[in-house]
């Protein structure tokens, strides 16, 4: 019953910020054009264009990346059995990032299809070769901490080989890469959104169809290859819907830190439970929520300047990371 | 008799209705607009050729112009190609990627100040509706119509918000061609993007050219030839008397500026490089003939020093620099500088519109520079751009 008030003030929260995000931005458009808008009453023109090609792209793109990192960050959680793993703590979002940037700065370009469809791929085969490497590091190694700082050099590796391009990059081309860095929700048009969603959705229903086996992992492989679970099979499948989704969204909207970590964490804080029933659509459902609350943030109502949308995203997350840290300390020193 | 001229009268009535009926005709069809007129009415009684400018081409046709754009002046191929045709009449076969413009324009949009002097020299700077980066504007002219909300900032922190694009109701949005990557998506609202890449040109000349550029958009060849012609004459004339003073092998000169360790500084193939030269300067970098921007270490920028007898920047303070801001306060530098007896020159942005009105003033830019490398060779000329540290 709980959970359900829980879920219900989430969507409830979620429908509040839709609209405001549609209400909100640089140019001012009454809140009763934003009310015909939503019952399709007849707007001026220009405010017509700017809700229905500008904010309502911007705010369905900041739902599906929350809720897709978010999702993302729950799955790595599980399989490495580890609260502070997520794309970006891993450096999954820095290989993406290294796959973007070498398109970009090659010459490549986000528009047309081939362009948009060659940066997609570098940025997934970019997340799929560092989350192959730190899963084969956690098989070799159990030590949660070692995989953890593993995927921090990665990431860190990435980053650097991403500084070395950049140098030897011209101006012309530099801009673009230096432009997608910032991240922003902003970036995908009517046509693009649809095939964004679609994968989404099946990453979800793929991640949905695994719950039980993720239950199981939660005590350890070990437990779950005792119950008869396919745990390699799992493993990969995690690796692939992990690498695809965080890859996917790095594209388009650049790379996003912390929803990722953060999310699953405070889902488990809030419903108080480690059941993937649970949390997949908790972190699915809150990651669309606090994407689309640091989108508004970012944009600074009311003023005629924006933030770049990762220092938005690091200010709430990294409170939530040490409180997590400090609670975690703090039981283990009570008991 | 009566009657017979009556018949006479229905006759000759009966004669003359083809030949009315055809006049009328006539007159209706020279009357409507489109196909048959263009083909043979001339619309721009105004043209203009390109002699120095690399960046664009023009062509004319009876009611439209072919306009390429290149971001390499080496390109073949043009970054972008743009058919701007007459206001009422047809709009000719194209290729998809080609722009059309409606022309002249009614108003238009631009990322980017450094178009503004252009516009103001064509008298055009009304037909403003929207800037990027406000907070820059000199032009004394844009700035009340800023304050009247007449034009609009179309930025939000330096980059292009598209809502503000379109709440200024613009026809075209002029942007620069490294601006792509943020624009791009403007397709979607039926705003050309025209890209203006006059930054690119290798020669001051080439650069003012440009208002050729713009004036194909407003149908103002005429005025742009005239302002032009004025402009290569002031130059022409400023570089004979130079080329008369100046002596081949003079003092080397350097410019260029320091950012996180790394030097930066133009080749030999670039604007600035192409006016020390004119202005009877050695540019320090001539050998290599590329436009790019070279990345120098510290230690090759200390084997140079003693050779360099003017060390240009261009700066963007309201404080008075000092030869530190120059020598990215190195001591080592510094101490070699000293010894050297190096000169120093400047140009600040802040205290002249280095990026906008000198794009139409090559010529003071060069008599600037002539009298820094060869001081009192123009008597009656006063700093504007560059100067001097004293």
């Amino acid at each position: 019953m709980k959970n359900r008030i829980i879920f219900g003030l989430i969507v409830l929260g979620l429908a509040v910020l839709f609209i405001v995000g549609i209400g909100l931005g640089s140019v001012y458009i009454p809140f009763s054009t934003v009310v015909d808008y939503l019952f399709g009453n007849p707007i001026p023109e220009t405010h017509y264009s700017i809700i229905s090609k500008i904010r309502m792209p911007r705010n369905i793109t900041a739902l599906i990346s929350g809720a897709g990192l978010s999702l993302s960050g729950l799955l790595l959680q599980t399989l490495f059995r580890n609260p502070l793993a997520g794309p970006s703590v891993l450096g999954i979002s820095s290989g993406s990032s290294l796959g973007v940037a070498i398109v970009l700065l090659a010459g490549g370009s986000m528009s047309g299809v081939i362009g948009t469809g060659s940066v997609v791929l570098g940025a997934i085969l970019g997340a799929l070769a560092v989350v192959l490497i730190i899963s084969a590091i956690s098989m070799k190694f159990e030590d949660v901490t070692l995989v953890l700082i593993a995927g921090m050099m990665l990431g860190f590796l990435s980053s650097s080989m991403v500084s070395v391009l950049a140098f030897f990059s011209n101006s012309e081309r530099l801009k673009p890469f230096i432009h997608w860095g910032f991240g922003s929700f902003g970036r995908l048009n009517e046509y693009q959104i649809p095939s964004l969603l679609l994968l989404l959705i099946l990453a979800i229903i793929a991640a949905l169809l695994l719950y039980k086996p993720l239950n199981a992992l939660l005590p350890g492989e070990q437990f779950a290859g005792s119950i008869g679970i396919d745990v390699k099979k799992v493993r990969i499948i995690i690796i692939v819907i992990t690498g695809v989704i965080t890859g996917l969204i790095t594209a388009f909207v650049g790379p996003i830190g912390f929803i990722g970590l953060v999310v699953p964490q405070v889902v488990k804080i809030l419903f108080k439970t480690n059941h993937h029933s649970v949390t997949i659509p908790g972190s699915l459902l809150l990651g669309a929520f606090i994407a689309l609350a640091c989108d508004i943030i970012s944009r600074v109502p009311g003023q005629d300047f924006s933030l770049p949308l990762n220092a938005v995203t690091a200010m709430f997350g990294a409170p939530v990371v040490l409180f997590v840290l400090f609670r975690s300390r703090f039981k283990r020193n009570l008991s | 008799m009566l009657f017979n001229n009556k018949i006479k009268f229905k006759n000759w009535a009966g004669f003359f209705r083809p030949f009315f009926i055809a006049t009328v005709l006539l007159l209706v069809i020279s009357c409507a607009p489109e196909e048959k007129s263009e083909l043979r009415y001339d619309y721009f009684k105004g043209k203009t050729n390109i002699k120095y400018a690399k960046g664009f081409k023009v062509a004319y046709f009876p009611s439209y112009k072919i306009v390429d754009v290149f971001d390499e002046a080496e390109n073949e191929k043009p970054f972008q190609r743009y058919l701007l045709v007459e206001h009422g009449t047809n709009i000719p076969d194209h290729n998809k990627n080609d722009i059309i413009v409606r022309i002249p324009l009614t108003s238009l949009s631009c990322l980017s100040t450094t178009h503004v002097p252009f516009l103001n020299a064509l008298k055009q700077i009304e037909k403003i509706s929207g800037i990027g980066n406000p907070e820059l504007v000199l032009d004394s002219v844009l700035l009340n119509q800023i304050d009247k909300e007449w034009t609009l900032g179309i930025t939000s922190s330096g980059q292009a918000d598209f809502e503000k694009i379109l709440e200024s109701n613009t026809s075209v949005l002029m942007a620069s061609p490294f601006e792509k990557s943020s624009i791009e998506g403007l397709s979607e609202f039926d705003i050309p993007v025209v890209y203006v890449a006059e930054y690119l040109e290798r020669t001051a000349l080439g650069r003012a050219e440009w208002i050729k550029f713009f004036a194909l958009f407003f149908n103002r060849e005429k005025e742009a030839n005239n302002i032009f012609s004025n402009i290569e004459k002031r130059y022409i004339d400023a570089k004979t008397k130079i080329d008369s003073v100046s002596i081949s092998g003079g003092k080397t000169v350097f410019f260029g500026s320091y950012y996180q360790d790394v030097w930066f500084s133009p080749a030999g193939g670039t604007l600035i490089a192409d006016l020390i030269g004119d202005a009877g300067g050695n540019y320090i970098f001539n050998t290599d003939k590329s436009n790019k921007n070279l990345t120098i270490d510290t230690e090759v920028i200390m084997t140079k020093i003693p050779e360099i007898g003017f060390w240009g920047q261009i700066i963007t303070t309201k404080e008075k620099p000092t030869i530190g801001n120059f020598m990215a306060n190195d001591s080592r530098l510094l101490d070699i500088s000293n010894k050297a007896k190096t000169s120093f020159f400047f140009a600040n942005s802040k205290q002249s519109d280095y990026f906008g009105q000198a794009n139409l003033e090559p010529d003071v830019l060069l008599k600037d520079l002539a009298n820094i490398f060869h001081p009192g060779l123009f008597m009656n000329h006063q700093f504007t751009y560059f100067q001097p540290l004293k």
